[in-house]
């Protein structure tokens, strides 16, 4: 027979308190949070967890519950699953739940400030792709320094006397003068993008895939490794399209120049 | 030109140098806030970092870090210090090509380097585990060593070597007392960027690592992923610290004449 389960899950967005929450009702002498506190015991939302069934949720968390305490237990990611919703419906029809919301941080408390709607930042292709842009810039900013410092500058001098404007300037010399850097930069950003998973991983919340996550993953819980190279070498593909790109810019700029 | 540097293109420096120092300033304040929630400053506290030297997790990957980080780079640095020599020391058929090959292992993404060796263990059948992580780790440091240990040995006068061995050295009292001594400085500065390489890498490790031979970064990614506590500032702070001081070294030693 089953043992104890819990009076209420308590669950909600990473670091909005949940834990506080759990810790601080532990210590009220009528109620019981599941044991032990940590790890969570995540029981409805880890396949290999849930396959055990539910007397083994009991004995594992709940076996040393006293009987006159209300009994409950945390884990804060059980918001992030449809699955694991439909399993506690489904197996604790009568369980009440406690799930902590927030879309509040600092630029979002601003943004109410000022009267504008909180918008969503974490876990939307805008955090992927800033989360990239933070990781790789330097990688974009050093070739180019590199081909700026090796410009000539007597070039700029001499279109300002021939009459050129700033913005002419810039278009018609140091952009083309720089090219090598700015193409070198794209490759150097490009690859290590194109094969990124952890990115994604942690700032779009698994929604976001890229072809990073797929190959991860095919090679991590889906086990399928034929599926996972053949990706992988689309990826290699990619980057050969790439280096072949930036040899034939590379060729015809040194053709132009001798 | 420099004296009309104008101001948009300030403002946009200054924003962007903005945008990849802040999260790193927040990060190292926040892992000395005296508190677990807040996103605001409560006070200074060493608590966090307390904390991480009674976590048995931590003392574990940082002790299978420091590991496979010494094994890696010593293995690294003597096979692409001789690799470096035979290169340029020596002409043989497939040279240049030898010398295309050292650039793939840093032009392939990570995750293909990552996936090719998993691959290749599972064929030869070897468990993964700490030695796996150290040949895995030499394969992608290898390259770095040979080209910094190259670039030293271009630089290198050659004719040292022919004045000791005219005076009467052999080419192994030449090789110790002669090109090494002058080589060092190339050799350190690769092996410590291989070991901060090595010290670092999350992708290639997560493919060739077995349960219970987590590094740093695994452990550390583990955490983030179940919950973002100070301890995770904590220890990304002193990541931080040590990757920032062995680059330093190792431009210094580059630049080294």
């Amino acid at each position: 027979m089953t043992g104890r389960l819990p009076d209420f899950i308590i669950g909600g967005a990473p670091r909005s308190g949940t834990t506080w929450l759990a810790t601080t009702l532990d210590r009220h002498p009528a109620i019981w949070m599941a044991k032990p506190l940590r790890p969570e015991p995540k029981f409805f939302l880890v396949e290999e967890l849930y396959a055990e069934g539910l007397d083994q949720y009991s004995a594992r968390w709940f076996a040393e519950a006293p009987d006159d305490t209300v009994v409950g237990e945390k884990s804060t990611n059980y918001l992030e699953s449809g699955s694991a919703a439909r399993r506690i419906a489904a197996d604790l029809p009568g369980v009440r739940m406690i799930f902590l919301l927030r879309d509040t941080g600092l630029i979002n408390n601003w943004l109410v400030k000022l009267g504008v709607d909180p918008i969503a930042m974490l876990y939307t292709p805008f955090a992927v792709m800033a989360g990239l842009v933070y990781g790789f810039l330097p990688f974009m900013v050093l070739p180019i320094y590199a081909s700026l410092e090796k410009l000539d500058l007597s070039l700029l001098e001499a279109a300002e006397v021939l009459g050129a404007r700033p913005t002419e300037r810039f278009r018609r010399v140091t952009l083309p003068l720089s090219m090598p850097g700015v193409v070198a930069g794209c490759l150097l950003v490009f690859i290590p993008a194109l094969g990124s998973f952890l990115t994604s991983d942690l700032l779009g919340g698994a929604k976001q895939m890229m072809i990073g996550n797929l190959v991860q993953n095919q090679f991590s819980a889906a086990r399928n490794w034929p599926f996972g190279s053949a990706a992988s070498f689309i990826v290699m593909a990619l980057v050969l399209a790439a280096v072949m790109l930036y040899l034939k810019v590379k060729d015809r700029e040194q053709a132009k120049a001798t | 030109m420099s004296s009309r540097l104008p101001r948009w293109l300030i403002s946009v420096t200054l924003a962007v140098y903005a945008f990849l120092h802040l999260p790193l300033l927040v990060l190292v304040a926040f892992s000395f806030n005296d508190s677990k929630f807040s996103a605001s400053w409560v006070g200074f506290t060493l608590d966090w970092y307390y904390r991480l030297f009674q976590r048995p997790d931590i003392m574990r990957g940082l002790k299978a870090s420091l590991i496979v980080g010494g094994a890696s780079t010593v293995v690294s640095a003597v096979l692409g210090t001789l690799v470096a020599l035979a290169l340029a020391r020596h002409r043989f058929r497939g040279r240049t090509a030898l010398e295309g090959f050292l650039y793939v292992p840093i032009v392939t993404p990570e995750i293909v380097v990552g996936i090719s060796l998993l691959i290749l263990f599972a064929l030869a059948k070897i468990p993964l585990g700490l030695t796996t992580i150290i040949i895995a780790h030499v394969a992608f440091c290898l390259s770095f060593v040979v080209i910094v240990v190259l670039a030293r040995l271009e630089g290198m006068d050659q004719n040292l070597e022919e004045a000791a061995m005219i005076l009467g050295a052999d080419e192994i009292t030449t090789f110790w007392k002669v090109t090494v001594p002058q080589l060092w400085p190339g050799i350190l500065s690769g092996a410590l960027l291989a070991f901060t390489m090595s010290f670092d890498d999350f992708v290639i490790t997560s493919f060739v690592s077995g349960s219970g031979s987590s590094t740093l970064p695994i452990v550390v990614y583990g955490m983030v992923r179940r919950n973002i506590e100070p301890s995770i500032n904590a220890i990304s702070t002193i990541i931080l610290l040590v990757t920032t001081a062995l680059i330093y070294l190792a431009d210094r030693l580059t630049r080294e004449k």
